[in-house]
């Protein structure tokens, strides 16, 4: 999930060779001393696991031409799982040499509220452990809810063997995108320069800047309802939360999220969880479980005219209220959830009918979709054709294609071929609209994407 | 050549190390570098397509399906 915060922090499009697991790391291992490539040799994890992880940081190297490539560690030092990472990054210092390869570590200072005092000891002893597998961090960036002063920062140069200078506060801030503005107050870009002896030109972030002093600016704020069945990790909506609040910006509004357990639709009246909210949002997810209180929320929202964003999963729940309660099919489903359904209006891809493995089959990635002339998403794009990100093995099922669009859905994406329906909305609504692809993955803080601004465009106006 | 910032966390999770690696990235790019990450994850899962979201948050798809 972090990949999604290094391209909203970045702007930058990361692929499949920017995240790399130990299972990926383990099975290109297999896999090639299954073909001998490794010529009788003992497969151990120093050297082949070790070399397997520096190849693969160094491809990224190769193949973005990057000045700088920065690499995340998962999880947390002292973890059995990453020492195989920890040992290729250490040897990686030695084969690169320090000014050209660094170490960063991020700490906790907690604050011993009774005790009114900053603790270092935490931070302390993960250094000491990182240490104690031949790493040296040469930055320590404090995460802390106060402020870090002077004695901080010495004990933590003493005891950790960093540069005063060098231990950075990153004090919470009241906007995820501030985050920069307080590394930067700390000059920690300044220190990475001198260490790693970059060239470079000065710091430009006004536009960042700019954008941060927007965001404060706002006052206003509006309830947005996301009716999911993972609504009590926020994380797992991570995206799609980001989106609403990037259109936020530009619409100056502050969304503010109203959490809504799907399940929680299916027993109560929709009313005590719905009523007031500015706009629904039904965001991907799989399994059955919730399902018929995404379909409440849809029909809420239908019914009562509130601007409606379905994704991936959300525009098939879409579809499914529309066939059940405007085409009367009560019994409408997608084969997904129901396999004696007499109206499988969501049916898998023909394409999906032969795959049986779970892992990596679906339809992933970029793919392309025509929309059609003066439709929602059409004005809301801005263009007749468009690349957008999928992630589904399920798909609107073409055989009921003339009796949605007989009763006012309107079919207003579809792959170029025509093959699949990509975008729904409907002719009497204010701005209801499913989309199959996912959006949410494309969004920036200061270039907010299309849809998720005209959606809170319309949730303002309600 | 290519330069490499290795970051590690300590002491808690969800500390927000990704964060501070892209701000990071930001304030490189802000000084007309070109940056690209990598995000190594200590689990066996081939890749995080599989899990629940309950336990990391969003399964992330980039535009070559990752």
């Amino acid at each position: 999930m972090d990949l999604g915060h290094y391209e909203r922090f970045i702007n930058i499009e990361l692929a499949q060779r920017n995240n790399v697991t130990t299972g990926r790391i383990y099975k290109s291992v297999i896999d090639k001393e299954r073909r001998g490539d490794y010529l009788g040799a003992t497969i151990q994890v120093i050297p082949h696991v070790t070399n397997e992880i520096k190849d693969d940081i160094r491809k990224v190297a190769d193949e973005s031409g990057a000045d700088v490539v920065i690499v995340e560690i998962g999880g947390t030092v002292g973890d059995i799982e990453s020492l195989p990472f920890l040992e290729a990054i250490r040897q990686m210092q030695g084969e690169e040499g320090k000014e050209n390869a660094l170490f960063m570590h991020v700490t906790l200072i907690p604050y011993l509220e009774k005790a009114g005092e900053l603790k270092t000891k935490p931070t302390q002893h993960s250094v000491k452990e990182l240490r104690s597998i031949g790493i040296q961090p040469s930055i320590i960036v404090c995460r802390s809810e106060k402020e870090i002063d002077d004695s901080i920062r010495r004990k933590i140069s003493l005891f950790c063997d960093v540069e005063e200078e060098a231990v950075i506060q990153n004090e919470d801030a009241d906007s995820l995108y501030a985050v920069p503005l307080v590394l930067e107050r700390e000059n920690l870009d300044g220190l990475v320069i001198k260490k790693l002896k970059l060239k470079c030109q000065d710091r430009d972030l006004s536009a960042w800047r700019k954008m941060v002093e927007h965001i404060a600016s706002i006052k206003e704020e509006i309830d947005i309802a996301l009716v999911g069945k993972y609504v009590s990790l926020h994380d797992a909506y991570l995206s799609v939360v980001e989106s609403l609040t990037h259109a936020g910006f530009s619409n100056d509004v502050n969304i503010n999220i109203k959490w809504i357990d799907s399940e929680d639709l299916e027993k109560n009246d929709p009313e005590e969880f719905l009523a007031g909210v500015k706009g629904i949002v039904v965001p991907g997810g799989f399994g059955k479980r919730g399902i018929e209180g995404k379909i409440v929320a849809a029909k809420y929202a239908r019914e009562n005219n509130i601007p409606y964003l379905g994704l991936c999963l959300g525009m098939q729940i879409a579809v499914i209220e529309f066939a059940r309660n405007i085409l009367g099919w009560k019994d409408a489903h997608s084969s997904e959830f129901s396999t004696d359904t007499n109206y499988p209006v969501i049916d898998l891809m023909l394409e999906q009918r032969s795959i049986t493995d779970m892992g990596g089959t679906m339809r992933l990635g970029n793919y392309p979709c025509n929309l059609a002339e003066g439709t929602k998403v059409a004005e809301a794009y801005q263009v007749d054709s468009l690349l957008e990100r999928h992630r589904h093995r399920y798909e609107l099922n073409n055989n009921y294609r003339d009796d949605l669009t007989a009763n006012g859905m309107i079919l207003s994406g579809t792959s170029p071929d025509n093959m699949l329906v990509e975008c729904i909305e409907l002719a009497d609504h204010s701005w209801f609209v499913g989309v199959q692809f996912h959006p949410e993955f494309k969004s920036r803080p200061n270039k907010p994407h299309p849809l998720f601004v005209d959606f809170i465009k319309s949730a303002k106006m309600y | 050549m290519c330069k490499y910032i290795f970051v590690t966390g300590g002491v808690v999770s969800s500390l927000g190390k990704g964060i501070v690696a892209a701000s990071l990235g930001r304030l490189l790019k802000s000084r007309g570098l070109k940056v690209d990450v990598l995000k190594l994850d200590p689990y066996i899962n081939v890749d995080p397509g599989t899990m629940s979201p309950y336990q990391h948050g969003e399964v992330f798809v980039t535009a070559d399906g990752a």
